[in-house]
């Protein structure tokens, strides 16, 4: 029997005796017709073929590149002052009416001609009427629409980022030459609604240029912008002749008007009407306002609620709004009057009576328990003062019985409350305030609860 | 007349013909038609004729390229019946035994599942009649290095043929139960 190795090498004896499957021959006609270039590899009709890793990467880095450049400058958007300038109010002429979008609604039968590459931009004339014809459409009466929308109320100042969707109309005096004077004071463009990406493009342009002239020293500097009509003046100082076309084209948008008006700072940007009643327009960012028709919402649900138009829906709601009303009213005024933790006490022993929220509320709830059962309240919600120094304990003002003060004592030793100089616990329905009055004001815990427990 | 590149290609190209067949007929065995690799390595040597500084070495020159072409295409691939049915058909027809080709496929059945070099060393020395130096200056390597894997080759083809007879008997006989 034949060992593995010799079977093996009367295997490779075989393959080296295999005939080819290519002759001389045939290989040197193969090579006259490459010579010849006839003959082509076996791999040229695949796409692998015209691509190395070296050209994949040369094309599709440049590609990237530009397409994320390309994306970017898309997102930042075209610059305003750029499409101004192409369709520009120069460019238009003067003597033709130019109407917005929102008073196209009300002009249904006049025909839309865009002239601007920005929809926003677009101009519209009257068909076959002569631009007198075409003024008197414009002060056509237009349906007043008022959505005035609150992100965020905090006491005392109001974080605000709302969008007026439309705004009443005043007379249509439309855009044209600042310099021509042919505007009076008494005048105003249209309040147009600005979205927070217009506000803040109108904020960066608008440092960007006041810097760069020289009229506010930084970005950071609160600038006021008025828009009479007649002339811009920055911080109360009219802008020089030469940049106020400039101004005019950046401002194109907010009009202008006798309280027509611009306020920036780093932390927000307001335009619109600055008028006796209060503010009228759109913001974006932090700032206090005193909103003309803040309150219209909540006064036309009044009305409708007394005169029984609201559902019930709406009732609750508005119910729901006053107790928030009221009890933010009690908070204000209870904090005016009380300063939490603003003080670091010196003393030692004076450390601030801090809990949690848990044990807050379970304190308040205990505190009343307690209280109601020893009627010495009728129900929750009573307004409770008690005072706790060395002495005893003083509810109200008035010094406990022991045996009553014994039950409390043991209490707030249950939440490590401790007598001492100052030690008190303010109680109603929605706050507890655990702690201890100091010469500048109180140190502890305050709670407030949910209106809806 | 005969264009002198052409004729310096061709005189180049004759001493390395049967060589060069015999690694890609090895090479390509059940994965690729070898006539479609030869052509490939032939168009591309062709081309780079007059950059290809070491004329002498062109056997060299044309294993490397068949080798890097079917690694970076083939080397994955599984045998394809009907390529190894191509294969049996042509050398039928060359007169070759079927029992010789039979004893062909296992072996390279069992080359294939050796590591890269070995399996190029072992094809290049046992089926080329390369000598060590010479697979040393292919595979760039020591002439050591190239015994070392020869042997292992040979060594890991020897268990795996065994293996297989054992295997053998065992199928026949299951098969003979089968047919019973």
């Amino acid at each position: 029997m034949k060992s593995e190795k010799e079977k093996q090498d009367q295997v490779f004896e075989h393959l080296r005796k295999l005939p080819l499957e290519l002759s001389l021959q045939e290989v040197e006609q193969r090579i006259e017709r490459i010579a010849e270039g006839k003959l082509k590899s076996s791999n040229d009709n695949s796409w692998g073929h015209f691509f190395n890793l070296n050209q994949i990467i040369m094309i599709v880095i440049p590609a990237s590149v530009l397409i994320g450049f390309l994306l970017y400058s898309g997102l930042t958007g075209p610059d305003p002052t750029a499409i101004q300038q192409g369709v520009g109010r120069q460019e238009m002429p003067s003597e033709l009416p130019v109407i917005s979008s929102l008073e196209e609604e009300a002009i249904p039968e006049f025909e839309s001609k865009s002239f601007a590459a920005d929809p926003e931009e677009e101009v519209i004339f009257a068909a076959g009427e002569s631009p007198a014809n075409a003024q008197e459409h414009r002060q056509a009466p237009v349906a007043e629409i008022w959505s005035l929308e609150t992100a965020n109320e905090d006491l005392g100042t109001e974080e605000q980022e709302f969008l007026i969707q439309a705004v009443p109309p005043t007379s249509s005096v439309e855009p044209g030459d600042f310099s021509s004077g042919e505007f009076s004071a008494k005048t105003a463009t249209v309040l147009r609604p600005l979205n927070t990406r217009e506000l803040r493009r109108l904020k960066k342009q608008l440092y960007k240029n006041l810097t760069a002239d020289g009229l506010v020293r930084n970005r950071k500097q609160f600038v006021r912008i008025d828009l009479p009509g007649e002339e811009i003046r920055v911080n109360e100082t009219a802008v020089v002749e030469q940049l106020k076309p400039k101004y005019a084209e950046l401002t194109y948008r907010v009009g202008w008007g006798p309280e027509r008006r611009i306020e920036m700072d780093a932390d927000h940007i307001k335009v619109g009407d600055f008028t006796k009643d209060g503010f009228k327009g759109s913001g974006v960012g932090r700032f206090e306002a005193d909103f003309a028709n803040a309150d219209s919402d909540l006064t036309a649900k009044a009305e409708g609620a007394a005169l029984g138009l609201l559902g019930e829906q709406d009732s609750e709601e508005l119910e729901w709004e006053k107790l928030k009303e009221e009890e933010g009213a009690r908070l204000r005024d209870y904090c005016k009057s009380v300063r939490v933790n603003d003080v670091q006490p010196k003393n030692p022993l004076a450390i601030p009576y801090d809990i949690k929220f848990e044990t807050c509320h379970q304190l308040h709830q205990e505190l009343y328990a307690q209280l109601i059962s020893d009627n010495l309240v009728n129900q929750v919600g009573e307004m409770v003062l008690l005072e706790y120094p060395k002495s005893g304990l003083y509810l109200n003002g008035k010094l406990m019985e022991a045996e009553h003060a014994k039950a409390y004592e043991k209490l707030l030793d249950k939440h490590k409350f401790r007598a001492g100089t100052g030690k008190e616990v303010q109680l109603s329905e929605h706050i507890v305030a655990a702690g201890h009055v100091i010469p500048t004001g109180f140190t502890g815990s305050l709670c407030t609860f949910d209106l809806k427990e | 007349m005969r264009d002198p590149k052409h004729e310096s290609f061709l005189a180049a190209y004759q001493p390395c013909h049967e060589p060069l067949m015999r690694y890609c007929s090895a090479l390509a065995y059940g994965k690729m038609d070898a006539e479609d690799l030869v052509q490939d390595v032939l168009l591309s040597a062709y081309q780079r004729w007059d950059k290809i500084e070491k004329k002498g070495q062109f056997l060299h020159y044309l294993i490397r390229s068949a080798r890097n072409r079917a690694i970076s295409k083939w080397r994955r691939k599984k045998f394809r019946a009907e390529l190894l049915e191509h294969h049996d058909n042509k050398m039928l027809a060359k007169e070759v035994s079927p029992e010789v080709l039979l004893d062909i496929q296992i072996l390279y059945r069992a080359l294939d599942r050796l590591p890269d070099k070995q399996r190029e060393a072992v094809i290049l020395f046992e089926v080329t009649g390369f000598s060590m130096k010479e697979i040393a200056e292919i595979q760039e390597c020591r002439v050591g290095a190239v015994k070392t894997r020869v042997s292992r080759a040979r060594k890991a083809l020897k268990s795996l043929l065994e293996e297989r007879a054992e295997r053998l008997p065992s199928m026949i006989t299951s098969l003979k139960s089968i047919a019973l």
